[in-house]
């Protein structure tokens, strides 16, 4: 019925109308507007702070770490990132004290006249200065997390490869750049602490800022406002800026709205880590890959945060879709002194995939090989085994993928007849395609979903409406319309007696948070599960199966038509009738966090994309003109919708790979705002074709597996080996911006 | 303070306001207009972008005093009542063409003034006229679509 | 802040006697973003957008003269200019995006003295002169005479520009204009050059050149011009003048781009003009 239909988004008509009301548009009686103060060097101890005696600062209140009743951390992980800075100064912009007033203009006026006094010491800063470090005396660096993974024999495959192809990577940071910037509304309400946020993990900001607060997790409730965006940005650092604003109402006794201007958002928030990815291969004649040694480095910033997790999903996702015999990965998350780094779309695998996509371009390149062809070689199938152990059971596309993509876009003739296309003085624009293949394992890595133990509930009501409990956020990704497509085919009622409110930690269970392109698959089977429970509750009470049918409950033998009101008048009159369940993760999918072996994913999307690029010879700007991609997701619950994920998550790549230039300078982001840090506008978007392929899952709802990050770990590598094919030029580093271009050929002396 | 009285969404409007505040402030907190949203505060995201005397402007770069008594406003909220502000708004709805919602106020403000210019544009014109809006939802793809859907091109 | 909006220049001109140190706001695509990143107003503004004598686009007496307070807008899509200044109809188009373009005016982008300013270069090259006027004064100058240094003019306090003229050109092999942004659409210039190209026969008569974003100021190039007077377009010859064109340019490296590409990318711009 609706499953498989571009149904309209149901909260579509307030967004186009502009009615839809985010954070920054809450209003409350008394409110006022928090700012925050933030420590002057990257590393150090905080000596004071220091309040202009020339102003007026009875106009604001102020809060420090000694006014934390609970403990100054923020729970992520583990308890180590302080909420506001109380003695070492680990990064630029630690925040140390926050204040308020009624006009913003005012808060941020008093900030002026606020001096923040610290001793400083050397920091340990850049990805470069990381790897070169590690190089030099990796005993010297501290470790977050460690990962190994061995497969096979390395000395044997080496023994036996024809070739040894060795490359270095780089990737940088990323900002997420969701369109609304983090802001958070706090207030006490009957003795309880109210957040309200633009945030995507309710569940996470609930203990974190009870934590701070010293209450219990009961006495703090968690509603998710509409929020404009997130891509990971909003998973864990909310719990930050809840905290503060949390602390702010406590002090004042006053509703406190917290909203960052965009150069602040830029400035402090998390970024995607920046990464380094060594890669030694062993590879026959054919471009057959025989053996593989890596080394992996992420930046993990000055505390632990999310870093252990995203260095997991890199590792893991490192061999891309290939099936390699003998191998050995070494990663590290290794602590420096910048804002911690955290959850970004793609989680990891974007560096990761970006650096074996390369790696295989730079292998066809040097054995003059088609890229076509020596993916086909190594390609990943049903029965493969993967580096750690896990064997593919089922819903495996990348051969479907690579073979259609290749036709659509015709890769390989083009690929060869660009290659050969001469520096002519008549043309002044050269032309480029680039090849990669990419897959994304949705849900949590290895034991997660387990140790998460999801619960979703679902409650028929007295008015005989279908409601959706669970804590997953709307942020654009169209979850609202998609559960309620699932749920409504699952009882077979219309879509308008499903209801889907925005979760509050108070009237909600803990479904697990809004990331790892979980959501679909993970908690969209906990719905199915609610959905089949219910009808056994109703069966159970009347005796007799039944059926549902526009949105009524047909009693198969005693033929007795019955409203869904009716229904819940007979079995539960007073609350409705409740149905919750929990994931029930498949005990024959285990992993071993010891031996980091075992099923790290239960299952994977894939998709293969071909770029087109026109390089201008005098300016060396590349402009992407054609992307062509098919994806393989299981199934597309919502066409419209899924390829609205497919494509905005492309375009992010795209960026990421070709102009988001992210820079540090002493310790602070250079490009911190909209003017210079650069994400793509309507310009600068090529012209897209994309193909979705479904190979259902057997456990997925409806056989749907995520799709939500798998698009951007596809661009980068596409473009960087598009430029590869223009210059015959091997660029490991991203973004390729022309600058970069030029650079490379000046250091290998062609320009 | 400074008092004006402006068109605003077809109706006469007092507002008063001090000399620092910018259109986009008088808005969202003297009248309480929040569908114009602020992305970034420097002009580079469109989201507040509303119509000031049948011209796109940026609500966040224009120092209210600087709009004389008589100026006529469109914001999103006046679009749902015009009949090329709704034919854009459903539009959007069926290509998709939003996903969180963010910059879709500006967007529409945009698509409406490029309408309202040019009745067919041809891909490459509604390109250039939404450059100044940015999406990092979409990919822009479904926007276009949107547009031409609204034209009847599509 | 204390806000005045002038109705008519000699208002200005009064209220600009009193409080000289005044900033004045014109578009506000610059200035209202710099007070915005600042935190900071300042303390007496005064708005000239009321002052609609210096909103108009005319040719008259072999000269094209533009108002201060056209917007970019206006000036891209007026007929005139289209049709006698191709160039300066293009780099208009280019500035920012369509509302920036509604809302910017010639007179703020060239009197926020900015090196990345998009209209300088092609003014350049058309041989723009400013009117610049005072209560009791009318001077013309050169645009090239306007600038002192980095976002430094010699604009007096008691000024205002008042217009730009620039005169009907005459037959012209070639008149161009190139901008090298961070991207596709509302980008500030990396770089960017304008020409104006006319031969005799075979060799050169007539070319100014100017860029942008390669120096302090947006400049005319003075000596690469010498150089290919009179001279054919040869390989060696275009060669010869880049390598001109990179001794006294002295680009920098910021936050959009580097000094080593803005010297390549500046000579592949003079290769591109100077080619067939």
């Amino acid at each position: 019925m609706y499953v498989g239909k571009s149904i309209d988004r149901v909260d579509g008509w307030d967004k186009v109308t502009g009615k839809l009301r985010f954070i920054a548009d809450y209003r409350m009686p008394d409110m006022l507007y928090g700012v925050t103060v933030r420590a002057p060097v990257s590393k150090g101890r905080l000596k004071s702070i220091v309040f202009d005696p020339k102003y007026d600062f009875s106009k604001v209140v102020i809060v420090t770490a000694k006014d934390i009743p609970g403990e100054n951390f923020v729970h992520i992980i583990k308890d180590d990132m302080p909420c506001l800075v109380s003695e070492r100064i680990n990064y630029l912009g630690g925040p140390r004290a926050i204040k308020t007033e009624k006009n913003p203009a005012v808060a941020y006026e008093a900030l002026r006249h606020i001096k923040v006094e610290a001793e400083e010491e050397t920091p340990l800063i850049g990805i470069e200065e990381i790897a070169k470090a590690y190089k030099r005396e990796p005993q010297n660096l501290t470790y977050f997390y460690e990962p190994k993974i061995i497969k096979g024999d390395l000395k044997s495959g080496f023994d036996e490869a024809s070739y040894i192809v060795e490359a270095e990577f780089y990737t940088g940071f990323q900002e997420h750049l969701y369109l609304e910037p983090q802001g958070v509304l706090a207030y006490k309400k009957n003795g309880k602490f109210h957040i309200v946020g633009s945030l995507q993990c309710p569940y996470y900001v609930r203990p974190a800022v009870a934590k701070v607060l010293g209450v219990k997790d009961e006495d703090v409730v968690v509603v998710q406002a509409p929020t404009g965006g997130a891509f990971g940005g909003k998973e864990d650092y909310p719990s930050l800026l809840a905290a503060h604003s949390a602390l702010l109402s406590k002090k004042t006794n006053k509703p406190i709205l917290m909203v960052y201007d965009r150069e602040e958002d830029i400035s402090f928030t998390t970024k995607r880590h920046p990464s380094y990815v060594y890669h030694k291969a062993g590879v026959m004649k054919d471009g057959r890959l025989v053996a593989l040694d890596s080394t992996i480095l992420f930046d993990a910033g000055a505390y632990v945060t999310l870093s252990p997790v995203v260095l997991s999903r890199g590792t893991l996702h490192s061999c891309s879709v290939y099936s390699i015999p003998n191998v050995r990965i070494i990663a590290k998350a290794v602590k420096s002194n910048i804002p911690p780094p955290g959850a970004f779309r793609g989680f990891g695998a974007p560096q990761t995939i970006f650096a074996m996509e390369s790696l295989i371009d730079t292998i066809a390149h040097r054995l003059k090989l088609n890229p076509y062809d020596v993916r086909r070689k190594n390609l990943l199938k049903v029965g493969s085994e993967m580096a750690f152990g896990q064997v593919l059971k089922e819903s495996v596309g990348i051969d479907k993928c690579l073979e259609r993509v290749s036709a659509i876009s015709d890769f390989k003739k083009k690929y060869e007849s660009y290659k050969k296309q001469g520096k002519s003085k008549e043309v002044s624009t050269l032309k480029g395609i680039g090849l990669a293949t990419v897959l994304h394992g949705a849900a949590f890595t290895g034991s997660g979903e387990m140790v998460l133990r999801s619960k979703g509930a679902i409650r028929l009501n007295k008015d005989g409406l279908v409601e959706i409990l669970i804590a997953n956020t709307e942020m654009g990704q169209g979850l609202l319309t998609t559960m309620s497509q699932i749920v409504a085919d699952k009882l077979n009622v219309p879509m308008e007696m499903v209801k889907f409110p925005l979760p509050d930690t108070s009237q909600v269970p803990n479904s697990g948070p809004t990331v790892a392109s979980r959501t679909t698959m993970i908690v969209g089977r906990i719905l199915t599960l609610c959905c089949d429970e219910l009808v056994a509750v109703i069966e159970k009470h009347y005796k007799e199966k039944i059926r549902i049918d526009g949105g009524r409950v047909f009693l198969t033998d005693s033929k007795k038509k019955l409203g869904l009101k009716d229904v819940v008048r007979d079995i539960s009159p007073a609350d409705g009738i409740y149905i919750e369940k929990e994931y029930d993760f498949p005990k024959d999918q285990m992993w071993d966090e010891e031996k980091y072996r075992g099923t790290a994913y239960p299952v994977y999307s894939w998709g293969a994309v071909v770029v087109e690029v026109e390089v201008d010879k005098y300016t060396y700007n590349v402009r992407p003109v054609r992307l062509y991609s098919v994806y393989e997701i299981g199934k597309a619950i919502n066409p419209k919708a899924a390829l609205g994920q497919l494509e905005g998550g492309m375009i992010q790549s795209l960026g990421y790979g070709l102009m988001e230039k992210c820079e540090m300078k002493n310790g602070k982001f250079f490009q911190n705002r909209l003017q210079t840090y650069i994400i793509p506008t309507a310009e600068d978007v090529p012209e897209m074709h994309t193909e979705i392929l479904e190979i259902p899952y057997s456990r997925g709802p409806f056989g749907a597996k995520g799709i939500g990050e798998l698009p951007h770990n596809s661009v980068a590598p596409a473009l960087r080996n598009a430029v590869l094919n223009v210059f015959g030029i091997e660029i490991n580093e991203i973004p390729i911006t022309p600058e970069r271009i030029v650079s490379t050929m000046k250091n290998r002396g062609i320009l | 303070m400074i008092k004006r009285r402006w068109k605003i969404n077809g109706k006469n409007t007092q507002v008063e306001f001090s000399e620092e505040m910018r259109l986009i402030d008088v808005l969202r907190e003297t009248l309480d207009l929040v569908g114009t949203k602020e992305g970034c505060g420097e002009g580079e995201c469109g989201a507040c972008s509303v119509i000031v005397n049948s011209t796109l402007k940026l609500s966040c770069l224009l120092l209210a005093a600087t709009l004389s008594d008589g100026t006529e406003i469109l914001t999103i909220e006046g679009a749902e009542n015009t009949p090329l502000g709704k034919r854009i708004q459903k539009a959007f709805m069926t290509a998709n063409a939003v996903q969180c919602g963010f910059c879709t106020p500006g967007m529409v403000m945009a698509t409406y003034y490029l309408l309202s210019k040019v009745k067919k544009p041809d891909r490459e014109t509604i390109k250039s006229m939404l450059s100044g809006n940015l999406c990092r939802c979409t990919g822009y793809k479904s926007i276009f679509e949107a547009v031409e859907i609204a034209t009847g091109r599509r | 802040m204390n806000f005045f909006s002038p109705k008519n220049i000699d208002e200005f001109f009064n209220i600009r006697e009193r409080y000289p140190d005044a900033i004045i706001l014109a578009g506000g695509t610059d200035l209202m973003a710099q007070w915005h990143n600042n935190r900071n107003i300042p303390d007496k503004v005064i708005s000239v957008s009321g002052i609609r004598e210096l909103a108009f686009i005319k040719e008259e007496k072999g000269y094209v003269e533009i108002g201060s307070l056209s917007t970019h807008s206006e000036i891209s899509e007026n007929k005139t200019v289209k049709k006698i200044l191709p160039s300066l109809s293009y780099a208009a188009s280019l500035i920012g995006a369509p509302a920036i373009r509604n809302m910017g005016t010639i007179g703020g982008n060239i009197a926020n003295a900015s090196p990345a300013a998009d209209l300088p270069p092609v003014l350049l090259i058309y041989d723009a002169s400013l009117v610049l006027k005072s209560k009791n004064q009318i001077r013309e100058l050169k645009l090239y005479e306007f600038y002192k240094g980095y976002k430094n003019t010699v604009i007096k306090p008691d000024e205002i520009i008042f217009s730009i003229r620039i005169p009907v050109p005459m037959q012209v092999d070639k008149v161009e204009f190139y901008k090298v942004g961070t991207r596709q659409a509302q980008s500030i210039a990396k770089l960017s050059l304008a020409g104006f190209l006319k031969k005799e026969k075979k060799e050169v008569e007539i070319v100014r050149l100017a860029a942008g974003s390669v120096a302090p100021v947006p400049i005319r190039l003075f000596e690469v011009e010498k150089y290919i007077t009179g001279r054919v377009l040869t390989r060696s010859v275009v060669s010869d003048a880049c390598d001109i064109l990179l001794k006294y340019l002295k680009p920098i490296s910021d936050v959009r781009s580097t000094e080593e590409y803005r010297k390549i990318a500046m000579k592949g711009l003079l290769l591109r003009f100077l080619g067939k």
